[in-house]
């Protein structure tokens, strides 16, 4: 197996973008770090140059580096096969992240409904849990070489369920060295009223997986928790997850105006790899002895069937995420967004430093109006939080990728990675940016994926951006394959890496 | 034809190399030039003239410079495309008039694909929506049932979904029945409104809309599931195995293809025609 003339390849291609198009390719920004160090950046429009015709909505994006060579990335989104087969594609690259390439080997047609996946660390070996279409079985896959060609394999289907949000690792130490565990967090209707679930299949590279359901929530319900339950694991086998309990709800779904009135931020730990007895009993509630931490109780949000003018498109309906530290499993940060006065949703970040138990009593950052929360923390200790925020009124609305960064929890630096119009492109399908992204630490380096309009214009992207695919920055046109002929704007996938944090 | 999504004739201009970063090589990868499109997915349907990777299906490797025909399904995108060939043949005077046919390589696909959803429906007619409604049993409470349902057992809450269909149906009254049997000169066909990924590109059916309709015996979930009392420890584990959820035989359409409008060109009309020919 070998990759044939890439350097050669670069310069032609390099020579190529130099003709009518502006050379799409910027050079790697230098930002301000926390201490006012200025830190690599690269942002990477990822949908690749042979590519450049399509218009698809590739919202909701995913990303996986394996920590066994981190130049090795996978990233997904609503992106379908091209080739309009049997398989949707993941984004790939080699090189950390600086050329990318479609794969097609996940067994739905064309896309996917939802699609999140992990390296386990072990090999090339990818993991990913996935809505098929089209039918939306919840599907739990595995391919032995994520460069591969062919269909990754299937190791568990089911019906009735959603938004599968996939963690993998491979065990480092211990009798269980080598083993690769898969966490896939999904909102099981097959389990309601207590649907918050953790699919984990503890020895994931055997021939034959066995995935057990361990279903997280243990409280009452107002008929299901909701959609994000989002998976962690740490080296010494510490596993925790948050998600939210909806507790009383009101208003018409349909009719876009359900309201979740009252919510709890629960957070779960086991701390043997999800074989505690029972898993993900080992944090209790002081108020009620119960397992599941909550961090917050009673909190409000929309839970919409479609994004509308006043929210830049974009359908809300909360969204969670937790880190652990990777040189101490007793520190962990969770973010959550709820409903305020004057905010479409509030960004809301709290930190603790007792496994769980103790979560500090206000917020260590409060943000209005934004959603796709991601946090990810180095191993030089710096917490790291991803999110996208409206900004503006009416036809003037942007959406703001932002990547704040802290080493103590109250000093957060921030660094806009892209601001761009909230009403262009108009939206294909709810969701229009996507009911989540993802930021992954790797060492001292962080990498994620958003998903934002791909109008070519470098004021948009304030930190700098590469376009693989056709565009000419002058114009603020995107271009066919004939590096000629316009093409309409489209939301897309941007890869990011900031190194050195 | 085949199964392929991209079938073209084209020249062997290298073996055991490729065109595309991140690509595994082998005996079977060749580099190969596109001379003619015969079918394509857009994506594809600017590669003529371009060269691109060909993994091969068949132990037989063809020869640098010799032209053959692929039909062939997507594999890699990148800076170049790669593709795996499902099968390849050799150009003979049997292609001429495949190779002569002209036309748009993309209609030609997707009239493929089309006629392909004609032979799955089970019932295609033309006519006009005469309107659009719930489901009964969406309506739940609203029904002359669930009214009495009410009164015994509170109101079953659907678990709630960002992918929920939200079914609708259309009443269609039919002019022409062109495949399959219907008891009178009305069709119900159910739809999804949602404009969620998993169903924003299902036909969105309105009143007045005349056109031809491909209808697919489809089961769909109706009753909403009736959540169980919460309960902790053991117990809590029982109230996970859950009732099975009520289902119902409908008329569907779900994909973009199942609707034409009545004044579009081709598409359909052209495949009924195609048929009617055949059973002549």
């Amino acid at each position: 197996m070998r990759a044939t003339g890439t350097a050669k390849r670069k310069a032609t291609a390099s020579k190529r973008s130099t003709g009518r198009a502006r050379p799409a390719r910027a050079p790697r920004a230098r930002a301000r770090g926390i201490g006012a160090a200025p830190v690599a950046v690269q942002v990477v429009n990822i949908i690749p140059k042979s590519l450049s015709n399509e218009t698809a909505q590739d919202s909701e994006p995913h990303l996986t580096v394996n920590p066994a060579d981190p130049r090795q990335i996978v990233g997904t989104a609503f992106t379908p096969d091209p080739f309009g087969g049997a398989n949707a594609p993941i984004f790939l690259s080699s090189d950390g992240g600086t050329t990318w390439a479609l794969n097609a080997i996940v067994p739905s047609a064309p896309a996917t409904h939802d699609i999140t996946s992990a390296f386990s660390g072990t090999g090339k070996k990818l993991y990913a849990g996935i809505l098929k279409s089209p039918t939306s079985s919840l599907d739990f896959l595995r391919a032995i070489d994520f460069m591969a060609a062919g269909p990754m394999s299937l190791l568990k289907t089911r019906g009735n369920a959603d938004q599968p949000f996939t963690h993998a690792t491979t065990v480092k130490n211990g009798a269980d060295a080598g083993k690769e565990r898969v966490y896939i967090g999904d909102n099981d209707f097959a389990a309601v009223p207590q649907s918050a679930t953790i699919d984990q299949a503890l020895n994931a590279g055997a021939g034959a997986v066995t995935f057990t359901s361990v279903r997280i929530e243990k409280r009452t319900t107002a008929g299901q928790d909701g959609p994000q339950i989002r998976p962690v694991s740490h080296p010494d086998g510490t596993v925790y997850a948050v998600f939210y309990r909806w507790r009383a709800r009101t208003g018409n779904f349909q009719a876009n105006t359900l309201v979740v009135t009252s919510a709890d931020v629960v957070v779960v730990r086991d701390d043997k790899w999800g074989t505690g007895t029972p898993a993900f009993t080992a944090l209790k509630d002081p108020s009620d002895g119960l397992a599941g931490r909550r961090v917050a109780q009673g909190v409000s949000l929309p839970f919409m069937i479609a994004g509308t003018a006043a929210t830049g498109q974009q359908r809300l309906g909360g969204s969670v995420s937790i880190a652990v530290d990777p040189n101490d499993s007793a520190k962990v940060f969770v973010a959550w967004c709820d409903k305020q006065p004057n905010s479409i949703l509030t960004l809301h970040v709290r930190r603790s430093s007792d496994r769980g138990q103790n979560w500090s009593a206000s917020d260590l950052l409060t943000i209005n109006n934004s959603t796709n929360a991601a946090l990810a923390i180095t191993t030089a200790g710096t917490v790291a939080l991803l999110y996208q925020q409206l900004s503006g009124a009416g036809a003037a609305q942007r959406w703001v990728t932002h990547l704040r960064r802290t080493a103590d929890g109250v000093n957060w630096s921030d660094l806009v990675l892209a601001t761009v119009p909230a009403m262009t492109p108009p939206k294909l399908f709810d969701p229009y940016i996507g009911d989540y992204d993802h930021l992954v630490a790797v060492g001292k380096d962080l990498y994620g994926i958003f998903s934002a309009s791909n109008v070519p214009d470098r004021a948009n992207f304030p930190n700098g951006v590469t376009y693989l695919r056709n565009a000419n920055f002058t114009t603020h046109q995107l271009l066919r394959t004939d590096n000629t002929t316009p093409v309409a704007p489209s939301i897309d996938p941007f890869f990011f890496k900031v190194t050195g944090v | 034809m085949t199964d392929a999504t991209f079938v073209f004739q084209g020249t062997v201009k290298r073996r055991r190399a490729g065109t595309v970063a991140h690509l595994p090589v082998d005996a079977r990868t060749l580099v190969v030039s596109v001379d003619h499109i015969l079918e394509a997915p857009a994506a594809l349907a600017q590669l003529s003239g371009h060269t691109i990777t060909v993994r091969v299906a068949g132990r037989r490797v063809p020869a640098v410079g010799q032209a053959m025909i692929f039909h062939a399904n997507g594999w890699i995108f990148g800076d170049s495309v790669a593709v795996q060939s499902v099968r390849e043949e050799a150009v003979r005077p049997t292609h001429a008039a495949l190779l002569s046919r002209g036309g748009d390589p993309i209609e030609h696909k997707r009239q493929r694909e089309i006629g392909a959803r004609f032979d799955l429906a089970d019932v295609v007619v033309s006519g006009r929506v005469r309107a659009v409604r719930l489901p009964e049993d969406a309506a739940g409470a609203g029904t002359r049932g669930g009214r009495a349902a009410a009164r015994v057992a509170p109101a079953p809450v659907r678990p709630t979904s960002e992918h929920d269909p939200h079914w609708r149906e259309a009443l269609v009254d039919v002019d022409e029945i062109h495949k399959g049997q219907l008891p009178g000169r009305q069709i119900v066909i159910t739809f999804p409104a949602s404009i969620d990924v998993r169903w924003y590109k299902a036909p969105k059916f309105q009143a007045g809309q005349r056109g031809t309709f491909l209808a697919h015996q489809t089961t769909i979930a109706t009753k909403d599931r009736r959540p169980r009392a919460s309960r902790r420890g053991a117990r809590a584990a029982r109230a996970a195995a859950v009732e099975p959820e009520a289902t119902k035989r409908v008329y569907a359409a779900l994909s973009p293809l199942d609707f034409q409008p009545q004044h579009e060109p081709g598409g359909l009309h052209a495949v009924i025609q195609a048929r009617r020919a055949v059973t002549r």
